[in-house]
């Protein structure tokens, strides 16, 4: 079994602070960075100054990424952007060999401290940044028996919390993709950031990057089911399609409700439970025909996939499907073999289909400096300046949620699960954020 | 539609006419759902078209013939797609037979642009058959990110569009697509009246002058996701306008300033060592700056050829989609005096009042 430590009575009072707390973050946000941040630093002219947390940096690691764009900047709406925040203290767990971490301290004289506390006190006995950004994707840590890689991200939350108490204040946080690999940590953490009051930003850049066209799910919608297309492993992608469907879900009208059951299967068994829901296998082909990156047979250049195709190109196909509390539904399929990108469908009641793909051109093969990193650095950068999130932490905590009972079902050998866990209703406000300028 | 004969002098994987032609068996990708093939045959006749379909050829709807004769009898439409090895010495061949052979009514599609015809020639072709032959490139219609495009009607003051490849291929996609972006501007497409070339570090050298907008060449780099140079190495996001590290970076680099009549100012840069991606920005008479990527979806699909399909389909089969001649006849001229030039090594040409002017309501591109 999954720990728990959230009862019944602990979710109820918290989707009434987190459900206000998001809407008055995202409201807030907008328009106001810098004269939220001027407010809460009236005797300050310096930029607000942050501290990075990595597990390792090398060539196209994430916090290679978010490293560079913090210091060198990157392009955005039609210019090269440099932020407004400093990156002024680094703590990295790892070295490997092919390091860029003592490479990027040297040239841009950004101190990497010994130990998480020293980072955030930067040599002082108190917190000493505006903002902490935990990026813990990449690096040698071992596997747990489900298959999911246990990196350190709740570790270094938890030692951040720690020089919070001590110093009697919080800043805003960011935490690269999904919570942590335990739900019991996820929740922590959340209750974390609500116990000390500050805005905690986290999770993919899947919902925040280009989209194919240029979509967004109309806000309230008459949403019935979403599909989400992707490729890669299990505890690994699996959040970024999840992540990929529930920024579009979660504009339903009524808002996100939470998840009741998770159900994760592979191989036959995926094309067995679509045969049952002619919905699903609709929308599963309309998020395909957005895909740039479909494998077809040989010898075509393009062929329309069909359903033998699909089965034949995938064996090894997994599916996540999720019931959620209002009856929607979402569908994850991770096809590979057959798909390189991320795309989605949803269905309205009226039949319509809203459809896009997810635009992640990855490195070295499509891009040599992966920009969908660009808008997350952004969302990360307005958090820190005006101490909302723009998005709120319950979408992570949910995807988080699903990924982890995702892999459980698979684990139990593709038992479908009942989640009263994930009874995390959560509402968002009109504004997206998705790049489009 | 019942037929299409389909041409080309090259048939090699990844080539255009095999995309288009894969398409055209068996549909494409539109809109978010899969197009069905429109046609129920395809005759197809080019050089060593039976040596590389291979496997294709026992499609039950494609028929490889042995002469264009029989590719083009009783089609009711007709593809000719240029090859990578631009041989329009044979391709120009097969396109005066199909516009022959063709009954009246026959609409067709030149994919690439028509070098081997002589300016005079291919204006007699295009004008004795204007609303039966459209030709055009991928980069135009593909899709750009941003989704951005140039209002209807806008006064523009300049553009700036860069490009990757060697000459003429990639002007002539630059200029195609600089069409699709500028035509539709106030006034519509005045004509041109003079052409400056400026290769190497003189590029550099026009750039400190001012003889193009730095401005828009940083807009347009901005839009890039793959910076060259460091960003190799190690990943590095780079400021390569900023640092100074373009003329560093470029190789072979070739800029063409083209003076429209009414004022507007384009220029077309080759961007190789520098980014690996085309990406263009346009201001507009109020300050206003547009840019984006043209976005090229990765190999082996290339699905730039599946927004190409679109555009090829909708003009064959319901006569949508037309551009005017007079696009087709400035694009053509202009590559021929930009060829001209290259092969006299000269910096500036006068254009002679040709009467190429055109007017275009809205924009040609679709999101």
């Amino acid at each position: 079994m999954i720990p728990l430590t959230a009862s019944n009575q602990s979710v109820w009072t918290r989707r009434h602070f987190l459900t206000s707390l998001s809407m008055a973050g995202i409201a807030s946000a907008c328009g106001q960075i810098s004269a939220a941040y001027k407010e809460a630093h009236p005797d300050s002219d310096r930029p607000p100054t942050v501290a990075l947390l990595a597990t390792e940096v090398r060539k196209h690691s994430h916090a290679q990424h978010f490293i560079d764009r913090l210091v060198e900047g990157y392009g955005w709406h039609g210019q090269h952007y440099f932020p407004r925040i400093k990156l002024v203290s680094m703590y990295v767990d790892q070295f490997p060999k092919n390091d860029l971490s003592r490479d990027r301290e040297k040239r841009h004289g950004v101190p990497i401290y010994p130990t998480i506390a020293e980072a955030l006190m930067r040599g002082g006995n108190t917190l000493d940044v505006d903002g902490v950004i935990i990026i813990a994707e990449h690096g040698d840590y071992p596997r747990n028996a489900k298959g999911q890689k246990r990196y350190p991200r709740y570790r270094f939350f938890k030692e951040m919390i720690q020089v919070f108490e001590a110093s009697g204040r919080s800043v805003p946080v960011f935490n690269d993709k999904h919570l942590s690999t335990e739900w019991s940590e996820c929740v922590e953490m959340v209750e974390d950031s609500r116990r000390l009051n500050f805005a905690f930003l986290a999770g993919s850049s899947l919902p925040v990057t280009w989209r194919i066209p240029s979509v967004d799910m109309p806000w309230n919608a008459d949403l019935r089911e979403s599909v989400s297309v992707c490729y890669g492993g299990i505890d690994s992608y699996d959040i970024h399609g999840l992540e990929t469907a529930q920024c579009m879900s979660e504009r339903r009208a009524g808002g996100e409700s939470g998840v009741q059951s998770v159900h994760t299967v592979r191989g036959n068994d995926v094309w067995s439970l679509l045969e049952k829901r002619d919905s699903t296998r609709e929308l599963l082909m309309t998020a395909l025909s957005r895909s740039h990156q479909c494998k077809s047979p040989e010898p075509w250049t393009f062929k329309p996939p069909t359903m033998d195709w699909i089965r034949q190109a995938c064996p090894g196909a997994v599916a996540y499907f999720i019931e959620h509390l209002d009856g929607f539904h979402t569908t994850l399929f991770m096809l590979n073999g057959l798909v390189l990108d991320f795309t989605y469908a949803g269905l309205h009641s009226s039949g319509n289909i809203t459809s896009c793909q997810m635009h992640l051109p990855m490195p070295p093969r499509q891009t040599t400096t992966a920009d969908f990193f660009n808008p997350l650095s952004h969302r990360i950068e307005e958090t820190i300046m005006s101490g909302h999130a723009v998005y709120p932490p319950e979408r992570t905590l949910l995807t988080s949620g699903m990924t982890l009972f995702g892999v459980e079902s698979l684990y139990r050998g593709s038992v479908k699960l009942k989640t009263p866990e994930l009874e995390v209703p959560y509402q968002v406000e009109p504004l997206s954020t998705f790049w489009r300028g | 539609m019942k037929k299409l004969a389909f041409f080309s002098t090259q048939w090699e994987e990844g080539s255009p006419a095999l995309h288009l032609l894969d398409r055209s068996l068996n549909g494409w990708p539109s809109n978010g759902r899969m197009k069905e093939k429109p046609f129920e045959t395809i005759s197809v006749y080019g050089h060593q078209a039976e040596k590389h379909l291979g496997e294709r050829r026992k499609h039950p709807h494609l028929k490889v013939e042995k002469s264009i004769e029989k590719a083009i009898a009783d089609a009711d439409a007709w593809i000719l797609a240029a090859g990578a090895n631009n041989n329009w010495a044979c391709c120009s061949q097969y396109l005066f037979s199909a516009i022959k052979l063709a009954p009246k009514s026959t609409r067709g599609f030149i994919v690439g642009f028509p070098t081997g015809l002589g300016t005079q020639q291919f204006e007699e072709l295009i004008k004795a058959d204007v609303n039966r032959i459209q030709v055009s490139t991928p980069l135009p219609w593909t899709w750009r990110l941003p989704e951005t495009d140039i209002p209807s009607g806008a006064k523009l003051d300049e553009a700036v569009i860069l490009i990757r490849g060697k000459f003429p291929t990639a002007e002539q996609e630059a200029m195609d697509a600089l069409l699709a972006l500028t035509s539709h501007r106030q006034g519509g497409e005045s004509g041109i009246k003079k052409i400056t070339r400026w290769t190497g570090n003189d590029v550099w050298k026009a750039a400190r002058e001012r003889r193009f907008s730095w401005d828009l060449f940083s807009a347009a780099v901005s839009r890039t996701n793959s910076k060259q140079g460091d960003a190799h190495i190690d990943g590095r996001t780079q400021d390569i306008v900023g640092l100074g590290k373009i003329p560093q970076l470029a190789k072979g680099t070739r800029a063409w300033v083209i003076n429209h009549k009414d004022g507007l100012q384009s220029t077309i840069i080759t961007v190789d060592g520098i980014l690996n991606d085309d990406n263009f920005a346009v201001r507009t008479h109020s300050g206003e700056i547009f840019s984006a990527q043209f976005y090229r979806p990765p190999k082996p699909h290339d699905h730039q050829y599946s927004r190409l399909m679109d555009r090829i389909s909708s003009y064959l089969i319901e006569a949508k989609n037309t551009l005017p001649r007079q696009r087709t006849q400035l694009w053509v001229n202009t590559i021929q005096m930009m060829q001209s030039m290259e092969k006299d090594n000269l910096s500036t040409v006068e254009v002679p009042d040709d009467g190429l002017r055109y007017a275009l309501p809205n924009s040609t591109w679709t999101p």
